[in-house]
């Protein structure tokens, strides 16, 4: 009996669970100049950390890393670039898993309760010409499915 | 990719036929703010010697005479600029007034043509490279026996 109502709880919470899968960014990533002014890059500043949980409990899910881009540059700058990445994905049941990004990367986590990945992510972008003064940003775009 | 470490297999992993997790995608941003940035440094200073006529006291005139060396470091876009030279010292017995002092750059920044008035430059990403300063007084009227010094003033902003 006891076993039996541990599993209809177990079901009646699935449907809320099962259907969820939240990304959350808790720390937006910084980005500085290297040395030579040719790499503008989170490895000078800060990584991102995003967090995800509510995952899914029927089936493993994927997250995908993707989409590395320069999102806002000072007007005029358009010389040819070249971007990086990589990721750290931290889960308390799992441990570690770490790889680049460029130009995408994917990975699966298995479906266990309550679990939460901690994902820290780096950018970089290089211009052989550098970079004018001014405002940068860069996206990258995190899935999970 | 693996997972590194250890993997809890007391998990829920259920195959039921439920619904499946829609997709969830958030954009991770990143910001930095570049400021250019730009350092100069004299290397090593200009040396003056007469011409043959006694009219013409110059860095590029062979000799002892050498060319000021300047390293620059730019990052970003800057503006390298030489100030008119100005004369600074000289012996007693010389009235300053009658000469005309006039620069020429090279390496960095070509301007081989001697000019009284200032140089001006726009400089990019840049690694430590030399710029080298020809100074030239010249004087009709000759000069005193004596010590000279003449100066420009370089800025990079």
């Amino acid at each position: 009996m006891q076993l039996t109502g541990a599993v209809l709880v177990l079901l009646a919470g699935l449907p809320a669970a099962a259907c969820a899968c939240d990304v959350q960014i808790s720390t937006p990533g910084l980005l500085g100049l290297s040395g030579d002014g040719r790499t503008l890059s989170s490895a000078n500043g800060l990584p991102a950390i995003a967090v995800i949980s509510d995952l899914n409990l029927l089936a493993p899910t994927t997250i995908t890393i993707s989409g590395i881009r320069l999102d806002q540059a000072p007007g005029g700058f358009a010389a040819p670039l070249t971007y990086a990445g990589s990721y750290v994905a931290n889960a308390t049941l799992l441990g570690t898993s770490s790889g680049t990004i460029a130009p995408s990367a994917s990975f699966q986590v298995p479906a266990i309760l309550n679990l939460v990945v901690t994902l820290t992510i780096h950018n970089s972008v290089t211009s052989t010409s550098g970079f004018p003064q001014g405002p940068y940003t860069m996206k990258t775009s995190v899935t999970c499915t | 990719m693996r997972w590194r470490g250890p993997i809890i297999a007391g998990g829920l992993a259920i195959g039921l036929a439920l619904p499946t997790s829609p997709a969830a995608a958030v954009d991770v941003t990143f910001t930095g703010l570049v400021v250019d940035t730009c350092s100069v440094a004299l290397a090593t200073p200009g040396v003056m010697s007469l011409s043959g006529d006694g009219k013409v006291l110059a860095t590029d005139q062979g000799g002892l005479a050498v060319p000021a060396t300047v390293t620059v470091v730019s990052i970003g876009t800057n503006t390298l600029s030489l100030a008119p030279p100005t004369l600074d010292t000289y012996p007693a017995g010389y009235t300053p007034g009658g000469e005309t002092l006039e620069l020429s750059t090279s390496g960095l920044l070509s301007n081989p043509l001697f000019t009284t008035l200032g140089i001006d430059g726009i400089i990019g990403l840049l690694p430590l490279t030399n710029l080298l300063v020809n100074l030239r007084i010249t004087n009709p009227d000759g000069f005193e026996q004596g010590l000279y010094g003449a100066h420009t003033v370089l800025t990079c902003s």
